[in-house]
């Protein structure tokens, strides 16, 4: 949900299942965003994304912006709170990126006990995100998959997937997605993401700028066949198009769901 | 020091300064490669912040005009790196940034015209507050109004400006229909920044409101706010004032100095 489609949202009511935030759009102390979400959320259920706790960070966690999330979480009771597998931050000075982390035993100890301890101040389970990489680092000693699952065994996290993260990845660094898929703790999933992306010619970026390309919209079958019927949400926020181009995305992965549901019924 | 928080260091110092340290020690992958995996992350990280500063600061865009700006945004970052993981917290020394680059000497009026976009985005953010309890105001002794003290408004601010950087502004909000030409010579401005819930508003007041509100927004007394706005408008009427900035609900809330 983006600013741009508060009033669409408001005066149509979409027959749309939920609608997701980046939580760090209302850490404002009063003001229009946080008019809106409350209106918002009085008619839909929520879910809080966050994308600069730096989560993956050596610096010790940023307790003022844990602080506004968790008056966010409090005031607005979203159904999901999620945060990445990434860090942004180090020695106070912020990227505001998304950044990749090592796949090792001490980064693994690190990030799960960070996650506890989130978790522990937000009072509540957080879901844990698989960012798209466009680098891989000589350290690491575990692959991306094994490393998010021991994540969620260790801290207890969920796992919001996301799908078109891993097809970006895999190409990038040439592994096969479906091994990504299966080794994710199915029961684990509470949320999935599709989103586009571009390419430099090099490596697929992760824009969120473009349609959903039919590769990630098989993997997303796959990914419905592994882990169930899974709440499953459209990110395009570069180049936002109108409301109807969404929704048009939505309903496709909304017919693709209900096929699930329909197979796991038969 | 332990390996990640070593990583991550390195990793850090490849992104924000000017040159890029390799970081192909630590990259899978030919040197060649790294170089450009690298320079991803580096577009990617100041994408992000050039496109933060750029929402902050739409007016300043159009000033410039989008490669100045893009060239601004990159030179603010390596000398005000960001210090937070919400975005709408940078850019708070672009002004000052602005004043300090001799590219734009030659155009005096942007470092106001920053702190007026700055203090624009400051109010949407800012908290909502009650009107001022009326009842209560009615209930104080006359003879105490002059002790008076007035709480503004959080998302509203003051500014001050030797040019007319409220029309620069007005001309160039996206609704704006009219004359498009500031005259620059046309003198200062004092300018009040209020909102609503729902829109930001700029507006420009006499000097002798404008030193009235200044005075209350700094913690002086009702009396003494008057006898500011009265050395700089014998004829201004302070009833009226008052009243004027209570229903606009600039003025929220009161207390007696004591």
């Amino acid at each position: 949900m983006r600013a741009k489609h508060y009033k669409d949202i408001l005066s149509s009511l979409p027959d749309v299942g939920w609608f997701e935030a980046h939580s760090e759009n209302y850490f404002a102390d009063g003001g229009q965003a946080l008019y809106y979400l409350e209106q918002i959320r009085s008619n839909y259920p929520l879910s809080l994304h966050g994308v600069g706790l730096s989560l993956g960070s050596t610096d010790p966690l940023n307790m003022a912006h844990l602080r506004k999330l968790k008056s966010l979480v409090q005031r607005f009771e979203p159904g999901l709170v999620s945060e990445h597998l990434s860090w942004g931050s180090i020695s106070a000075r912020y990227l505001n990126d998304l950044l990749p982390l090592p796949y090792t035993e001490e980064a693994l100890s690190h990030v799960a006990h960070r996650i506890e301890q989130v978790q522990d101040f937000l009072g509540r389970q957080m879901l844990i995100e698989n960012v798209s990489s466009y680098l891989q680092f000589k350290q690491s000693t575990l692959p991306e998959w094994e490393f998010l699952a021991e994540i969620a065994a260790r801290s207890g996290c969920g796992i919001l997937l996301d799908v078109n993260n891993i097809y970006v990845s895999a190409v990038n660094h040439q592994f096969d997605p479906l091994v990504y898929l299966r080794a994710v703790p199915a029961e684990a999933v509470q949320e999935i993401h599709l989103a586009g992306f571009d390419s430099n010619g090099e490596c697929l970026i992760d824009t969120h700028s473009k349609p959903i390309c039919e590769d990630v919209w098989t993997l997303y079958r796959q990914a419905l066949a592994h882990v169930g019927n899974v709440p499953t949400l459209i990110e395009w926020d570069t180049d936002i198009p109108e409301f109807a181009v969404l929704l048009e995305e939505a309903r496709k992965a909304e017919a693709m769901l209900q096929e699930v549901r329909h197979e796991r019924v038969a | 020091m332990s390996a990640l928080r070593e990583l991550q260091q390195g990793f850090m110092g490849a992104m924000v300064g000017r040159e890029s340290p390799s970081l192909a020690q630590h990259l899978v992958g030919t040197d060649t490669e790294s170089v450009w995996r690298t320079e991803i992350y580096r577009n990617n990280a100041f994408s992000n912040l050039q496109g933060a500063l750029a929402s902050a600061y739409p007016v300043m865009v159009k000033l410039v005009g989008s490669d100045f700006f893009h060239y601004a945004a990159k030179e603010y970052c390596y000398q005000h790196p960001s210090v937070s993981g919400d975005l709408h917290s940078f850019g708070e020394e672009f002004a000052g940034f602005l004043a300090a680059l001799t590219s734009v000497a030659q155009l005096p009026y942007l470092p106001d015209v920053a702190k007026l976009e700055w203090i624009c985005h400051k109010a949407y953010f800012a908290a909502d507050h009650a009107p001022l309890p009326l009842d209560q105001l009615m209930l104080v002794e006359p003879e105490r109004y002059g002790d008076l003290t007035f709480k503004l408004h959080p998302a509203c601010a003051l500014l001050k400006s030797a040019f007319p950087v409220d029309r620069i502004w007005a001309v160039n909000q996206d609704d704006y229909i009219g004359e498009q030409a500031v005259d620059l010579s046309s003198g200062g401005a004092a300018i009040l920044v209020k909102r609503t819930i729902y829109r930001v508003e700029v507006l420009r007041l006499p000097r002798s409101e404008w030193g009235f509100l200044q005075a209350l927004s700094t913690g002086h007394t009702f009396s003494a706010a008057c006898a500011t706005a009265l050395q700089i408008d014998p004829d201004l009427n302070l009833g009226t004032t008052l009243q004027h900035w209570v229903n606009e609900a600039i003025l929220v809330d009161f207390a007696i100095a004591t």
